[in-house]
């Protein structure tokens, strides 16, 4: 008799680890739905998001007039000044308020007035304060070994040439072409912490670059010139990326899923 | 009813032998249910996949730019793996209706379909366009 109680309650006690299995599994099911949603949302969120980046950066590679690449030790930076904003800024409105009305998911932040692109593992900022024309360098999280600046006048003759500066062991160059063979070329070795400047005149107008604690700029006031700025800064280990400070924001509706991002353009 | 009580233990172990058969049969179904929800699972988060991919590739090799069909679908049937249809309806101000390009022309049953949106920019002629395409894939 003991044995067939012994025999009963072991089959019960199957019975029933068997059936917490089935619920188990049942339940697993259940939530795969849910989780198909999820990944799903997560998707269409790193489809907008990549995309609109894409097209962003095709717009401001069209549009902005500028070249921008950055390796691991040096970012260049080619412009022309003064700065198209106006085209750059019709462009991106238009995908902007495109996007926005297709997809009532996607929010796109305006063109700041002052296009800043930042050198991410670098901690360079370049900054346009485009009224006036001058575009500034200036570090964030490291410190920059030199900077160089190459400036096209477009043939108006360059009248003189000076700079100030505390002899120190940073590199800081500026070369400058005008017309009728007219040059300035100044590589200065600076102190860092001190100030330093090089003004370059053109008869009525001139133009200054200023530096001041690893940060630089280039005053270009009322001249229009082209100008390639190369920043060289300590091995990154890995390929910088620049990123135009603005923010795109896309929300899916139903899931706790937002993203808010930079704008990557190279 | 005697012979029965005379074997009560006989009686105990069938019933739960059936019991165990019974909640088996219950464990066997629920496994079936739960091993063929994750394979639909699988298939339907690779189908997204594939749809993301294809698109993004068009987009990147410049196939969308140029908003024409055919070039379209040609170059959705050459990445898109054979035991998938696709469809793409392509929303650009640079046409005034929406292109559609998909590898079957109908749905001929009811099968799951996955979506996504990508946002692009055409550039033709110098002109850019703000464009954005739908694309839906589905197992043949």
């Amino acid at each position: 008799m003991k044995k067939a109680v012994f025999f009963t309650l072991s089959l019960t006690m199957f019975a029933f680890i068997v059936l917490s299995l089935s619920f188990i599994f049942a339940g697993n099911a259940a939530t795969d739905d849910a989780r198909f949603m999820e990944l799903a949302s997560i998707n269409r969120i790193y489809d907008l998001d990549t995309s609109l980046q894409n097209s962003f950066s095709k717009i401001f590679s069209l549009d902005s007039e500028m070249t921008y690449t950055a390796s691991t030790t040096e970012a260049i930076f080619q412009q022309k000044i003064p700065f198209n904003f106006t085209r750059l800024n019709n462009s991106f409105n238009n995908l902007r308020n495109f996007a926005i009305y297709n997809d009532k998911n996607v929010q796109v932040g305006l063109l700041p007035n002052n296009v800043s692109l930042r050198v991410s593992q670098a901690g360079i900022v370049n900054w346009q304060n485009i009224s006036k024309n001058i575009t500034e360098f200036m570090r964030t999280n490291s410190t920059p070994k030199s900077y160089s600046f190459i400036i096209d006048f477009f043939e108006i003759n360059i009248t003189s040439c000076s700079s100030s500066s505390a002899s120190g062991n940073f590199s800081f160059s500026v070369a400058a072409t005008g017309g009728n063979g007219t040059s300035c070329n100044q590589t200065l070795s600076i102190n860092p912490l001190q100030d330093a400047s090089v003004e370059i005149s053109l008869g009525t107008k001139s133009l200054t670059v200023l530096f001041s604690n690893y940060s630089a700029s280039v005053n270009a006031r009322d001249n229009k010139v082209a100008l390639t700025s190369r920043i060289n800064y300590a091995d990154t280990g890995v390929k910088p990326k620049i990123f135009l400070e603005s923010k795109i924001n896309i929300t899916v509706p139903g899931l706790i899923a937002k993203k808010y991002g930079d704008l990557r353009i190279a | 009813m005697i012979i029965l009580i005379d074997k009560k233990g006989f009686v105990l172990s069938l019933d739960a032998a059936v019991a165990v058969v019974l909640v088996t049969i219950i464990l066997m179904g629920s496994a079936f249910f739960f091993l063929k929800t994750n394979e639909t699972f699988i298939v339907n988060m690779q189908m997204l996949r594939v749809g993301s991919d294809i698109t993004a590739v068009l987009q990147a090799d410049g196939t969308l730019d140029t908003l024409d069909p055919l070039q379209i679908k040609s170059g959705i049937e050459e990445i898109l793996p054979i035991s998938y249809n696709m469809r793409m309806l392509i929303n650009s101000t640079a046409s005034s209706s929406i292109i559609i390009v998909e590898t079957e022309s109908a749905q001929t049953n009811k099968k799951f379909i996955v979506a996504g949106k990508r946002f692009f920019y055409a550039v033709q002629g110098g002109n850019a366009y703000p464009s954005a395409v739908t694309y839906e894939v589905w197992p043949k």
